[in-house]
């Protein structure tokens, strides 16, 4: 019976420390909902949720597979909770709403998100924001957001990354190069 | 009864006298011994398997042997690394010249005689497929068939890390691009 009280007592207590930190990790989700009308417009529509049972399902896959690049992949994403993606490329420029950009990039003012990188030009009309989100030294929360004359692209990814490994990876493994036209010809990457 | 005639048979003893002519003709009667039937029955054989027996210890012992001999086989090729050829060692002879003892001129020594000596060198062989038996069961080396869903959802786990791996190289590009601008400035001023 003590043994009993004691388990659920470290239990409750587990619970208490553990909870703050969702609840955090959970603060690292953007909300897209203003761009929820884009795809109507939008040439070229990519909306991509991994969360909850798919993303367990996709890490299952990952931890099955020998590859040594499946297993890299698997390691960056070890603690990865949710990733969140949307790409719109249009065919005409500004065909959609600056403000939902700067309403989304505002989210990104919240007190925890700490910008990483951030790149304007004149040319396409290009903003590029990196945000991380850490809780203590543990990183809870990655944004990218793209703002282009002619393209947006959003990635939120909640819980612990490594962003270094997967900027390694791109275009191995199953990950293919997405041919979405983003940054303009001439600042795509080369495959 | 008298005790005479039962032991020696002197004098006379009626009892015993009807008695004895009533086994009469169990009596012992001296007679030839009875001679075998001049037809003897020829039994059966009994068969000899210790051929066959020899046989079979032969066979079982050629079969544990083999599979101790393969057994050691497979275990030189599997530590030596999984699908490249492994090593091993072969004797062969090399020929070499050893000079003269006597340190003559090179004239003097005439057609010099081969030696050889007698050296391991590796040897490349084709390593054969390696089988990992546990139990009575072999491990599957086969990768295991995906589901629909779990192909759904590493299809999307992977496209999302497309584009989140493109989206940071881009950004990573471009802030490299500018920092390797800007040192250029730097170095021209």
């Amino acid at each position: 019976m003590r043994s009993l009280t004691r388990c659920s007592l470290k239990l409750g207590m587990l619970l208490l420390f553990a909870a703050p930190l969702a609840i955090r990790a959970q603060d690292a989700r953007l909300h897209f909902e203003k761009l929820n009308g884009l795809d109507t417009k939008a040439r070229d529509v990519v909306e991509v949720n991994v969360d909850g049972k798919v993303l367990d399902l996709a890490k299952r896959v990952l931890a099955k597979s020998k590859d040594p690049d499946a297993v890299k992949v698997g390691q960056a994403i070890t603690g990865l909770q949710a990733i969140y993606v949307r790409a719109y490329t249009f065919e005409n420029e500004n065909e959609y709403n600056l403000g939902d950009m700067d309403e989304i990039r505002s989210q990104l003012q919240a007190p925890g998100w700490t910008k990483l990188a951030n790149v304007r030009s004149k040319k396409n009309n290009q903003k590029v924001d990196v945000y991380t989100m850490f809780s203590g030294d543990v990183m809870s929360g990655v944004a990218v957001v793209v703002s282009e004359a002619k393209s947006i692209a959003l990635v939120n990814v909640i819980g612990p990354i490594d962003i270094d490994m997967l900027a390694e990876l791109g275009g191995r493994l199953d990950i293919p190069r997405m041919d979405i036209d983003i940054t303009g010809s001439k600042d795509k990457p080369k495959n | 009864m008298k005790e005479d005639y039962l032991w020696n048979k002197t004098g006379s003893d009626t009892g015993i006298e009807q008695l004895e002519n009533a086994l009469a003709q169990f009596r012992f009667n001296a007679t030839e011994p009875p001679t075998l039937p001049a037809k003897i029955l020829a039994l059966p054989e009994k068969r000899s398997y210790g051929f066959f027996k020899l046989g079979l210890v032969f066979a079982v012992s050629l079969v544990v042997v083999g599979s101790i001999v393969w057994m050691r086989f497979t275990t030189i090729n599997s530590s030596a690394g999984f699908g490249d050829s492994a090593k091993q060692s072969e004797v062969r002879d090399v020929p070499v010249s050893i000079p003269a003892v006597d340190s003559k001129p090179a004239i003097d020594s005439g057609p010099r005689e081969k030696h050889f000596v007698r050296t391991v060198q590796p040897v490349r062989i084709a390593a054969r497929p390696i089988r990992i038996v546990a139990g009575r069961s072999q491990i599957k080396t086969q990768p295991e068939k995906l589901t629909r869903e779990e192909k759904y959802a590493y299809g999307q786990l992977m496209l999302a890390l497309a584009i989140t791996s493109n989206e940071l190289k881009i950004v990573r590009d471009k802030i490299n691009g500018r920092e390797e601008r800007n040192a250029a400035d730097d170095r021209q001023k």
